[in-house]
């Protein structure tokens, strides 16, 4: 977790429930992250043209855009672009599911049976996961 | 064109020169007769006699012209009336003349002028009618209705089209749809609705009811989904309609449809967002908080955070009956190395056990076992489900042992525990819905009632079975079967349960 600590890791977080962005927030920065947190689609879809991260981590079910339609327009302007993201949701659904890895998600976080401590554990795993890989970063 | 004369005017000239004129003519032709009689005779005595015969001659005469113009006089008269519009007048003459065959023309005339306008007023109530029908059905179409002329300038649109749009009918009526809608196809490419949809009349390359799904610009900013048709009209005669744009939104239909969210979906979704709060926060403050809290407390915390997760496993599960009782529930199907999937389980369920100080036993026997067509993440749940149910049922210092061995062609692996037992007369229920064993069991009881049921939903799916044997008071043994994989079907398959079953 240091090394991560010491080269400071973005993370956008798209994510319309306060508590819950908060908290998460809370304990990513805790993490060594730095977290920057949008509370809409539209505005989350803006954020992640305007600046470049580590890691998006992204709700489904937004205002203004659906998660999934926000990471279809991503994928759709940025087909190379290798940033991971993990969605994260309460929607259950199998066909969410099928529907967020064919979009190229990285993994799927049903929030309620996660503890923001597993969250941080899976976004440090996805990242390290990521830089282990052949892809070179990404600008 | 001349100005028509007041009717008053008209009536006083047919009065004062036309009647006036013939008693004047008769008059003075008799006059003159007179005069010329008495000029040819020489005589004033008989020109006084000639005037004083004359006299009634020319006043009988005048009477009987008179008595001659009144039905011409009525005529006028009526036709006044019916020149007011009162077709319903008609002319009662009966001289058995040309003027009482001029009478029944009019009449008939006035009777079938009085058919006509009653005709074109009728017309005229079933054009409104007709028109406020056409205005209530293009109203209240679901889909997006904006009619174009022949420049594609907006004529109208109804209220689903202001709806997807955003814009009101005022403020698209007359402008062109380029102006208004910008349509991107699924790359994000601008569709010129000039170039895919021509809209004039006469245009060969018109085709009607072609649709597509396009992405489309609102007017706040925010991009739908639609499906979008366009048809050009064809038979509008002297008019400048030139075609018919449908904007179908498609974003929710897909987004609800694909996605199957039903009402339990949703529910549950609304459910556990609150509770992943309370989960969050709870875990945290546990976390850095319980080593400070005295014990009694760190206990409140531990059972608030316990309570809150065994309600997001409630969630879970009503989720997964909904599923499996609308028959969307399905399994993905490959072959998986069983005994190293086993033992996975049971290592992350080793903690729990701990924490209770029961003793969780892993019995394989050396050697590979034969593979299983199996959907992992499903079947998982049917064997955390069942260690869970014998942690939830065994007391302190109790023992679970999880084995597995081949039974003719199937896999058999059981759950055994030492715990409180089942009573035989529960054992028939015990895998239906909402099915919770009354008694001892029920005091410490933890479970949902959905989770067995689910379970065997899952190993019906796998088409395995599932059983207990149990003692009371001695401990229960879950057993499922599995079928051994049939190498010429190793490939990946997806079953659905059957939503009668």
């Amino acid at each position: 977790m240091k090394d991560i600590a010491d080269n400071q890791k973005k993370i956008l977080l798209i994510e319309d429930e306060n508590f819950i962005a908060d908290i998460y927030a809370r304990e990513l920065t805790k993490a060594g992250f730095d977290v920057k947190i949008e509370r809409d689609g539209i505005a989350g879809a803006k954020a992640l043209e305007e600046g470049t991260f580590d890691l998006l981590l992204l709700d489904i079910m937004l205002p203004g855009m659906h998660g999934l339609e926000l990471l279809r327009q991503w994928k759709v302007k940025h087909p190379d672009n290798q940033m991971p993201v993990l969605l994260l949701t309460n929607l259950g659904q199998d066909e969410v599911i099928k529907e967020a890895f064919t979009l190229g998600a990285r993994g799927y976080l049903i929030k309620a049976s996660y503890t923001p401590k597993q969250i941080v554990e899976e976004i440090i795993n996805t990242i390290a996961n990521k830089q282990s890989g052949t892809q070179p970063p990404t600008a | 064109m001349a100005t028509p004369l007041p009717s008053s005017v008209r009536s006083f000239s047919f009065k004062k020169s036309l009647r006036l004129k013939i008693v004047l003519v008769l008059f003075l032709t008799i006059l003159f007769s007179v005069i010329t009689d008495t000029l040819l005779n020489y005589h004033l005595q008989t020109f006084l006699w000639g005037v004083i015969i004359h006299l009634p001659i020319a006043l009988i005469g005048s009477l009987i012209i008179l008595k001659f113009l009144k039905p011409l006089e009525q005529i006028y008269q009526g036709s006044q009336v019916l020149a007011k519009g009162e077709l319903k007048h008609r002319f009662n003459i009966h001289t058995g003349d040309e003027i009482q065959s001029i009478a029944e023309t009019i009449n008939e005339m006035a009777h079938n002028l009085d058919q006509t306008l009653q005709g074109v007023s009728q017309n005229k109530d079933y054009v409104f009618s007709e028109k406020n029908r056409l205005n209530a059905v293009i109203a209240s179409i679901t889909d997006g209705v904006i009619v174009l002329d022949l420049h594609r300038n907006v004529v109208l649109a109804n209220k689903a089209a202001e709806k997807t749009t955003g814009y009101s009918m005022d403020e698209m009526v007359g402008k062109p749809t380029e102006a208004l809608f910008v349509f991107k196809d699924k790359s994000g490419a601008i569709i010129s609705l000039k170039e895919n949809f021509p809209v004039h009349l006469m245009d060969e390359k018109s085709e009607g009811g072609a649709s597509n799904i396009v992405r489309l610009t609102r007017k706040d900013g925010y991009e739908v989904e639609v499906e979008l048709t366009l048809s050009p009209i064809i038979d509008s005669i002297q008019s400048d309609l030139g075609g018919i744009l449908i904007l179908r939104d498609v974003t929710q239909k897909k987004v609800f449809e694909q996605m199957q969210i039903d009402f339990v979906s949703m529910a549950s979704h609304e459910i556990r967002t609150p509770l992943t709060s309370i989960v969050n926060y709870l875990s945290v403050l546990e976390e850095e908080t319980g080593k400070k809290l005295e014990a009694e407390h760190k206990d409140f915390l531990d059972r608030a955070l316990v309570s809150a997760q065994q309600l997001v496993t409630l969630v879970g599960n009503l989720l997964n009956v909904s599923k499996i009782e609308r028959g969307s529930f399905a399994v993905s199907l490959q072959s998986i190395d069983w005994k190293k999937n086993l033992t996975e389980v049971v290592e992350n369920n080793v903690t729990s056990a701990l924490q209770k100080n029961i003793k969780i036993n892993l019995n394989l026997t050396p050697g590979p076992l034969p593979k299983v067509m199996v959907d992992p993440i499903r079947i998982n749940e049917v064997i955390n489900n069942l260690i869970s149910n014998a942690l939830n049922y065994t007391k302190e210092g109790g023992k679970i042992a999880v084995s597995v061995k081949v039974v003719k062609d199937e896999l058999v692996t059981s759950i055994a525990d030492t715990g409180v037992g089942i009573p035989p007369e529960a054992i028939a229920n015990l895998f239906t819905k909402f099915f919770r064993v009354t008694g001892a069991l029920q005091q410490d009881s933890k479970g949902t009632g959905l989770g067995l049921y689910i379970s065997k939903s899952i190993i019906d799916m796998h088409h395995g079975k599932i059983w207990v044997e149990s003692q009371v008071g001695k401990g229960s043994t879950f057993y499922f079967s599995l079928p051994l994989a049939n190498p010429s079907l190793a490939t990946p398959t997806i079953t659905k349960l059957n939503a009668s079953t």
